[in-house]
């Protein structure tokens, strides 16, 4: 029999308060993150703040600086552009996030002629056109709002129908600490905010909860069984320990899919993948080291099970 | 017990046939080359639609083609006409789209004023939306005297000027840099006005001689008309491409607007012209009446006139005839503005009286599309009121391509590794959780097709996703089992402990994904619809291809003295 660990006796409980100091760091990043979304400072993508992206390439050379002094010396300045190297070097992304009232062609058509007027010696082709209006980018700013609040509150709903009370609390403490991270770690390396972003962490927050969910139905059974004999924090251990290759096992074989994803899937999917990527790290570590202490504290500050 | 079973295998064997029997279409069209497809094409057109509609239907993002989401302008309509005119907007947008001649539009109403319009396959942007965007207004309408024009350009200039004298002092932020360039410009205009100064004057509505007289080599005092070309033999005005923002802006001052009378409003060109290697735009004083409008309109057909120049010929009714007659014998040699959605298509001079039949001149760049996309739009009626994109993606057909690429060598790949490894892991029992896998991939294209859902990116994405998500079933089965056998437990007692007491685990996990699945297929776009579906999909699957499949082998199994796990 093949094992990746062999029966494993590991003190997750006891490590709490480091994971805690983790925790609460990654979380301050994840609540700067999301309040910056708020304030409309970070970096939403065209599909939520609206403007446009044009892809495409240049016939002959053209460099990322030609490029960009073009299009500032055209008014667009504030244009950002992103050499893509799909199978020709002369590959690029451009992105404007300014946006009018009027139709957002407009705005796609005016880069195009600056294209041609600057480069009249390079034909550019265009291979793909993002516009979006901001009232678009406001409806789905909305959508997306709803959509995570309706997400966590139909997890919520279930886990509480479930599981008891307290569980069901841990469990969505744990999700939002899964989802918030995620957004934080992303906030970090700059990564706009895009609708497929939103996407990913929406997935996330069901997946996370995979691991809480098969934890807690071990916690539960084993609760039943050490009913008479032995305390909270070593049930909750060894129901960790129990389910830890499971968990180890399942996440490797969805991290392994991802990773695929993101070497290969192309420009597309790499940010959503990447989400995911942080995400099941996180999910995993949270299971084991954020919502079992948080049952265990709860427990010892008004113990309810083991009197 | 064993008829359980036995009716299990049979449904088991029944849902791979019929899935095989959804798949079908989809290996038929997939496996054909373009040339093939374009030889049923020629030949029995409907049998490749009905192939295409019997296959996965691939995204607009794989696919190629646009998505272009329109808001309609109701601010000017009154109760009555606003009730409907999303509906009545549609049906015309359906129409031209209709005659455009793109196989399987998509076109829907989203909210109370938004069309989303799918042109699958198409790729031509500016083409597209113009067709589409075009309220398609057609107007008749006089120009102004060529004697009004010259005294309102003067008075134009001369408010202009005093404004900037005015304005001098506190506006210091010109440039050297700017002012250079509009001198260059100015010479520019100077001299093509030599050029033209031979030329003799013109009583049709030419106003060549009045820029002529003024000849200034100090532009400050011709702020605006420094702007402002005209050639002999054309009506209005010629502004070059970089001066059309400026002059625009310039037309947009309160000062000016006041000036212009009540009954007149300036005009642009629909489209620009290259004239002397230069773009320019026609720019028109016309005046606001319109003397005839596109209701009168029977018919509409692009053809060519006698110097190969695209034009559109059009028909009127018996009563819009009469209009039409009246007055163009009533300004004979005078030119005719015909706008298009208040932009000037072309401005012909009347040579003489014209009834029911007439033809729009297209000028020199338009090409043959122009005019077929214009008889379209006349053909199709004018839109009840102004619509707006709002919205637009255009993917083209390589991108496409390159996205089903990347997307099936990862799925390709991700599949591999985690069959690989669930075999070394679990040996047989490995095995058989790799069968269940693959069958949860046919089973999942299988219900594609037949629900007609849309594979998007995104939805290749959930097909990895749900690769790796469907194997946790069986893992934490397996493990369980694992488990039950290291406290000494039989091989039959240890399977069934194993599938009994993971199935809660399993289900409560599942369900989680589920809800938010169903949270993302109501979020936005198609693409995010198409990952939606394919993990609530994949998710109902690997329920029963993980537990109910497995465990069918697994009972056989039970009888056997050593378990492979």
């Amino acid at each position: 029999m093949l094992q990746i660990l062999r029966k494993t006796n590991i003190d997750f409980i006891g490590r709490r308060y480091y994971a805690f100091a983790i925790s609460g760091i990654l979380l301050i990043l994840g609540l700067a993150a999301f309040v910056a979304i708020f304030l409309g400072k970070a970096d939403l993508g065209i599909d939520f703040a609206g403007g446009t992206m044009l892809q495409g390439y240049f016939e002959k050379e053209v460099t990322i600086g030609e490029l960009r002094a073009a299009l500032s010396r055209n008014g667009y300045d504030e244009a950002f552009i992103q050499s893509l190297h799909r199978e020709n070097p002369n590959y690029f992304m451009i992105r404007v996030k300014t946006t009018t009232d009027e139709d957002v062609t407009q705005i796609s058509s005016g880069i195009l002629s600056v294209l041609a007027k600057e480069f009249p010696q390079s034909k550019f082709n265009l291979d793909s056109v993002d516009g979006i209006g901001p009232a678009v980018g406001k409806t789905l700013q909305r959508q997306a709002r709803w959509a995570v609040l309706i997400a966590l509150a139909g997890i919520l709903f279930y886990i509480w129908i479930r599981f008891d009370f307290r569980f069901g609390v841990a469990a969505t403490i744990t999700t939002l600490h899964d989802v918030l991270l995620v957004l934080g770690i992303l906030f970090v390396l700059q990564k706009d905010i895009t609708l497929l972003v939103v996407t990913a962490l929406l997935t996330l927050a069901g997946y996370s909860l995979n691991d809480t969910v098969v934890l807690f139905d071990r916690v539960r059974e084993n609760l039943k069984l050490f009913r008479k004999k032995g305390n909270f924090a070593s049930t909750i251990n060894a129901s960790i320990n129990e389910v830890l290759s499971r968990t180890i096992i399942t996440s490797l074989t969805t991290f392994a899919v991802v990773l695929t994803l993101f070497l290969v899937g192309g420009e597309v999917v790499h940010d959503f993948a990447l989400a995911l990527m942080i995400g099941i790290v996180v999910g995993t570590y949270s299971s084991m080291f954020v919502a079992s202490p948080i049952i265990m504290e709860w427990e010892r500050k008004s113990p309810k099970r083991f009197k | 017990m064993r008829r359980s079973r036995l009716y299990l295998i049979l449904l088991i064997s029944f849902l791979i046939l019929a899935s095989f029997y959804a798949l079908f279409p989809s290996f038929k069209l997939w496996s054909m080359s373009e040339a093939d497809k374009e030889h049923i094409r020629s030949t029995e057109p409907q049998d490749l639609i009905n192939l295409e509609r019997k296959a996965i239907k691939l995204g607009l993002d794989l696919k190629g083609g646009m998505h272009v989401v329109l808001q309609v302008d109701k601010s000017k309509l009154n109760e009555n006409e606003r009730r409907d005119a999303t509906e009545r907007a549609l049906e015309i947008i359906r129409n031209r789209v209709d005659q455009f001649g793109i196989t399987e539009p998509l076109i829907h109403k989203q909210g109370g004023d938004r069309i989303v319009v799918e042109l699958p396959g198409l790729h031509d942007v500016e083409r597209a939306s113009a067709l589409i965007g075009q309220t398609a207004q057609l107007e008749f309408k006089l120009m102004e005297t060529p004697e009004n024009t010259v005294s309102l350009l003067k008075k134009i200039d001369a408010a202009l000027a005093q404004a900037e004298t005015t304005l001098i002092e506190e506006e210091e932020t010109e440039t050297p840099e700017d002012t250079v360039e509009e001198k260059e410009k100015e010479s520019d205009v100077v001299k093509d006005l030599f050029g033209e100064a031979e030329e003799e004057p013109d009583t049709t509505g030419d106003t060549t001689s009045f820029l002529e007289e003024e000849e200034d080599p100090y532009y400050e005092e011709r702020p605006f008309t420094q702007y402002l070309e005209s050639y002999e033999g054309r009506s209005g005005f010629m502004v070059l491409q970089q001066d059309k923002p400026k002059v625009e802006l310039l037309l947009s001052r309160p000062e000016v607007q006041e000036l212009i009378p009540k009954d007149d409003e300036f005009a642009f060109s629909t489209r620009a012209e290259t004239f002397q290697n230069q773009k320019y735009w026609g720019l028109y004083l016309l005046k606001k009446r319109s003397e005839l409008s596109g209701k009168y309109l029977v018919d509409a057909r692009p053809t060519y006139d006698q110097f190969r120049k695209p034009e559109v010929q059009f028909t009127l009714t018996k009563k819009g005839g009469r209009i039409f007659a009246r007055v163009t014998g009533a300004n004979i040699d005078k030119p005719l503005a015909i706008t298009l959605d208040g932009r000037v298509e072309s401005a012909p001079i009347i040579r003489s009286k014209i009834r029911d039949r007439g033809v729009i001149e297209m000028g020199g760049v338009a090409s043959i599309e122009d005019a077929t996309d214009l008889s379209i739009v006349l053909r199709a009626g004018a839109l009840p009121a102004p619509v707006k994109i709002i919205e637009n993606r255009v993917i083209g057909p390589s991108l496409g391509q390159d996205s089903i690429r990347k997307g099936t060598t990862s799925v390709i790949i991700g599949f591999c590794v985690v069959l690989l490894f669930m075999v070394i892991y679990y040996r047989l029992s490995g095995l058989i959780a790799d069968i269940a896998v693959l069958l949860n991939l046919f089973f999942l294209m299988a219900a594609m097709a037949a629900l007609h859902a849309t594979l998007t990116m995104p939805g290749i994405a959930g097909i990895i996703l749900t690769v790796g998500m469907a194997v946790d079933a069986n893992v934490l089965i397996f493990e369980r089992i694992r488990e039950e056998m290291r406290t000494g437990k039989t091989i039959r007692a240890a399977i069934d402990a194993g599938y009994k007491r993971a199935l809660t685990a399993i289900i409560d996990a599942n369900i989680t994904t589920l809800i938010t699945a169903a949270v993302l297929f109501n979020l936005g776009t198609g693409p995010i619809k198409g990952f939606a579906v394919v993990l609530s999909l994949g998710v109902l699957i690997s329920l029963f291809t993980a537990v109910v499949i497995t465990r069918v082998i697994f009972d056989i199994r039970k009888g056997y003295r050593t378990l492979s796990i």
